[in-house]
């Protein structure tokens, strides 16, 4: 359970990382994608509606200083400026002069020639009610100043979605003033327009209070220049509530403005559409994160619960546990590293009852040794009072020191004091003594402070007992000399070096050889020293151990283990 | 583990989030808003030059003196036109908000009716205006006078045959046969009817409606055209109209009635509440203005209401009655009962 939580937050830890990543690609991608392309194309279209822009307000142009140029001449003309006065000539020569001179704009225009609020001559067709009201619009405004070109629409053709531009100059003050004034109308206005502007764009000139004159193209409707005039009205920002793009310039000093409207760049559903898809993409990358997410924990977690098992397999005791991932990245890494690990725990804890089988053996072997203390004790204790009866004392002797050395090696401790243990070999000197007939000497010398120091039982008699037998063998003025010494280092313990010197035939070379050979087999035959040795060794270690040299006479046995005042655990206990 | 987990999730969502906005201002590209907010400054309408005009005249007539007025002032003006019925509800609603300034058109009587609608104005040239029609407290201001005529089809009914007073209309032989609009839908019909009563007499009025026979026009835009194809003989409109439209060439007579005639204006008004009262002023000025009212006049074939404009040819001196506006107003629900107990529906 517990572990298919942690799998699962894992999983969920990854799952959010990689979404953090991918959406944040799709989406902030995406949306920069489209909004620069957006952006691009916008810029492009602009540039594209400007030249249009531009050609249009070319044409408009041109009809307004072509007319110009027209009421210039009819200014300049005599004929047509003097047409109503005292000077003026016949009507056939105003109206060659006035046909002449409006030659250029006749295709879209109608000039006249008003005296006071009446046309008198017209390059028109028919005579449809043309008069002008003197003091109001037009006419008014072409009063304020001779020889002025004014701008105005025709009051008598005049609606809210268009009305007939009407260009006037006042060309004389004979009488009530005449006037010269061109018409265009919205149609003709419109003809002269097409194929200035794309299908799909709009054209509006107005007046200056953006009322209409002529709305072409897509702007007919008149909505756009509604709402433009709304916009402004309010106070708003000009294009507020229009999709389409606005393009509003002033023609020169007419009062007119040309207005171009063209679609929007982008169709708001191909905006629409590119998010659409980058929502689209953002669910996919929620599902391929999930996909990821669950595969690639499933990666890490299993490697690492087959390693769980296999750890668990090595605590119960199955030292023999191996791993096989077949994978070459960490995972394979660490796997070996337990296989490695694992064996080299197995090869250190075989070593480990190798050494306790031996020791147990020892002990088996002393065991064995150990028949029945007791009896033996109490037969030893029987001898030494019946020899004292009998006066024999070197009986008594020999029955003491034998009971002194046997209660020594039967007690449970394995360490005693050095003193003890100079004591017991005392004891079996005595012995050794009489059955030698007293033909050695012991001596001891050992400092006082280094007597309660604890030593393993046992290991200076069979050393004391290898002199007296392999080294006095055949001497009568024999000596053996146990000495101790404490022997302190910088940087190590304490160690406790005691020496044991004869005066014998002195050791082999073959024998020190053994003894340094570290094979504690190799000592056969002379099971005390073995012992001692493999006892030493046991109980602190390869650095400690006996050693043994030739003198100029006899032999040194040293014997060194860790210094210490308190009893040492013993390997047994 | 899961509140590690929480705390990358939290990271993840305010990092998403913050992007997102970062983002989201980013799209609005702040040079497009500087040169949109360019073009805005550079046509900018300050208040001062604004007006909002709520108007039933008719385009033809509104558009030119409108466009005029924004000409000469600089002034622009914001129309809703629409009937005069309905613009006066309009202009009620408008008033609450602030968000009209004039009422431009629609017979005096309604301008009486409405007077809580209005704020006193007195047009610069109140002295030279026909007195009879002024508001005395300035509510409204009276634009053209229309006088009711009558009209007859000149290839059907003789000169010496039409009808020359409200009284010849009483005759058997206009039964069925006078243009009439209903007085529910046309507010010019009802005051005919108030007029007849006042000229004729109340009592005459039940045989007058009598004498329509049933033959009910729904508009007054009706009138001319039916008696110019000749479906009625004679009809009663108003003079603006009837000159329009024989000078459009329609082949009808016009004739005043000998009793004299009842010649209503229509008004203008200064609405309360007016967002802009001072050009509201100056447009009341500008409408009753010399050159505005002659420019009506030869136009629009509207009398004006100015005493110093010379009348042109073809506007005859009329005997006009003094209508009581006050009377017509308080008995519109007995005429109108009248009527709908002789004139039946036709469904």
């Amino acid at each position: 359970m517990k572990k298919l939580l942690i799998k699962h937050s894992f999983k969920k830890k990854l799952f959010f990382i990689v979404l953090a990543i991918t959406l944040s690609l799709v989406i902030f991608g995406g949306i920069l994608t489209i909004q620069g392309f957006q952006a691009r194309i916008k810029a492009d279209h602009e540039r594209d509606d400007m030249v249009q822009e531009e050609i249009i307000n070319q044409r408009i142009e041109d009809i307004l200083i072509s007319t110009e140029n027209v009421l210039d001449a009819i200014s300049e003309s005599k004929t047509l400026s003097g047409a109503v006065g005292p000077r003026s000539k016949s009507a056939q020569d105003v109206y060659a002069a006035l046909y002449e001179v409006s030659a250029p704009i006749r295709d879209f225009s109608v000039v006249d020639i008003y005296f006071g609020g009446v046309s008198h001559y017209s390059s028109g067709r028919g005579d449809a009610t043309r008069a002008l009201p003197m003091g109001y619009g037009v006419l008014a405004k072409a009063d304020k100043e001779m020889g002025k070109t004014v701008y105005d629409m025709d009051p008598n053709d005049v609606t809210l979605s268009g009305a007939t531009l009407i260009i006037a100059r006042k060309i004389s003050d004979y009488g009530v003033g005449s006037y010269a004034v061109v018409r265009i109308s919205e149609e003709a206005l419109k003809k002269e327009l097409t194929g200035a502007f794309n299908a799909r764009d709009g054209f509006m000139l107005t007046n200056e209070f953006f009322r209409p004159i002529c709305l072409a193209g897509t702007a007919e409707d008149g909505i756009n220049l509604a709402k433009l005039r709304k916009n402004f009205f309010k106070r708003d920002v000009y294009n507020k509530d229009i999709k389409e793009n606005i393009y509003i310039k002033n023609m020169k000093d007419t009062g007119l403005i040309s207005i171009y409207i063209t679609p929007p760049a982008f169709e708001e559903s191909a905006v629409k559409a590119g998010y659409q898809i980058i929502i689209f993409q953002a669910f996919i990358g929620v599902l391929l994160c999930l996909l990821v997410a669950s595969r690639m924990s499933t990666s890490i977690s299993r490697p690492i619960s087959i390693l769980t098992m296999a750890m668990k397999q090595f605590r119960k005791g199955d030292f023999d546990t191996k791993i096989e991932l077949n994978r070459e990245d960490e995972f394979g890494q660490l796997a070996s590293g337990f296989n490695k690990m694992t064996a080299q725990l197995k090869e250190t804890i075989q070593d480990r009852v190798e050494a306790e089988r031996k020791v147990n053996e020892s002990r088996i072997e002393l065991m064995q040794a150990q028949l029945n203390p007791h009896f033996l004790y109490n037969t030893l204790d029987t001898i030494k009072w019946v020899a004292k009866a009998n006066q024999v004392p070197e009986v008594a002797t020999l029955s003491s020191s034998l009971a002194t050395i046997l209660r020594t090696a039967i007690s449970e401790s394995q360490f005693c004091m050095l003193e003890n243990e100079l004591d017991l070999v005392k004891n079996y000197c005595d012995i050794q003594k009489i059955r030698f007939d007293d033909c050695f000497d012991l001596e001891i010398d050992v400092e006082k402070d280094i007597l309660k120091a604890y030593v393993p039982k046992l290991i200076l008699q069979p050393l004391v007992e290898n002199s007296i037998i392999h080294g006095l063998e055949g001497r009568s003025d024999g000596k053996i000399t146990v000495s101790a010494l404490k022997i302190i280092k910088e940087g190590e313990p304490d160690a406790l070096e005691i020496v044991v010197k004869d005066n014998g035939k002195g050791i082999s070379d073959e024998m020190i050889a053994l003894i340094e050979s570290d094979d504690p087999s190799a000592l056969e035959g002379h099971l005390g020293l073995k012992n001692v040795n493999t006892i030493i060794r046991l109980f602190y270690g390869k650095n400690y151990g006996i050693k043994a040299c030739r003198l100029d006479d006899g032999t040194k046995i040293t014997v060194l283990i860790p210094f210490s005042l308190k009893e040492p655990k013993g390997v047994m206990s | 583990m899961s509140v590690h987990v929480k705390g990358i999730t939290k990271k993840a969502v305010t990092i998403l989030l913050g992007a997102s906005m970062l983002l989201l201002c980013a799209c609005k590209n702040p040079h497009e808003e500087a040169v949109a907010a360019e073009i805005s400054q550079n046509y900018d309408i300050p208040k001062e030059k604004q007006l909002i005009v709520y108007t039933s005249h008719k385009e033809e007539v509104y558009l030119p003196i409108i466009m005029e007025f924004e000409n000469q002032t600089g002034i622009y003006v914001e129309i809703h036109a629409g009937g005069t019925t309905e613009l006066f509800k309009d202009v009620r609603e408008a008033s609450k908000e602030s968000a009209c300034d004039i009422m431009f058109g629609g017979g005096i009587e309604s301008f009486e009716a409405a007077k809580d609608l209005f704020i006193p104005y007195d047009a610069i040239d109140k002295d030279k205006l026909d007195s009879r029609y002024t508001s005395d407290r300035g509510f409204y201001t009276p634009f053209t006078e229309l006088p009711i005529v009558f009209i007859y089809n000149n290839k059907l009914v003789r000169k010496e045959d039409a009808p020359a007073s409200w009284e010849d209309l009483l005759s058997e032989k206009w039964k069925g046969q006078i243009a009439f609009a209903n007085p529910h839908s046309s507010g010019t019909s009802y005051t005919i009817l108030s007029s007849f009563s006042q000229i004729v007499g109340e009592d005459k009025l039940d045989d007058f409606i009598n004498n329509l026979d049933n033959q009910v026009l729904s508009t007054s835009g009706e009138i001319i055209p039916s008696v110019s194809n000749g479906t009625f003989l004679v009809g009663i409109t108003l003079e603006e109209t009837a000159k329009k439209n024989i000078l459009a060439g329609d082949d009808i007579t016009m004739v005043y009635p000998s009793e004299g005639t009842v010649s209503l204006p229509d008004g203008v008004a200064m609405v309360k509440n007016a967002p802009h009262s001072y050009n509201a002023g100056k447009f009341i000025d500008f409408v009753t203005g010399f050159d505005t009212q002659k420019y009506a006049m030869s136009r629009f074939c509207r009398r004006p209401v100015r005493k110093d404009i010379m009348l042109t040819v073809g506007f005859d001196k009329i005997k006009e009655i003094d209508f009581d506006i006050e009377k017509a107003a308080k008995s519109e629900e007995s005429v109108f009962l009248l009527w709908d107990s002789l004139i039946k529906e036709e469904e």
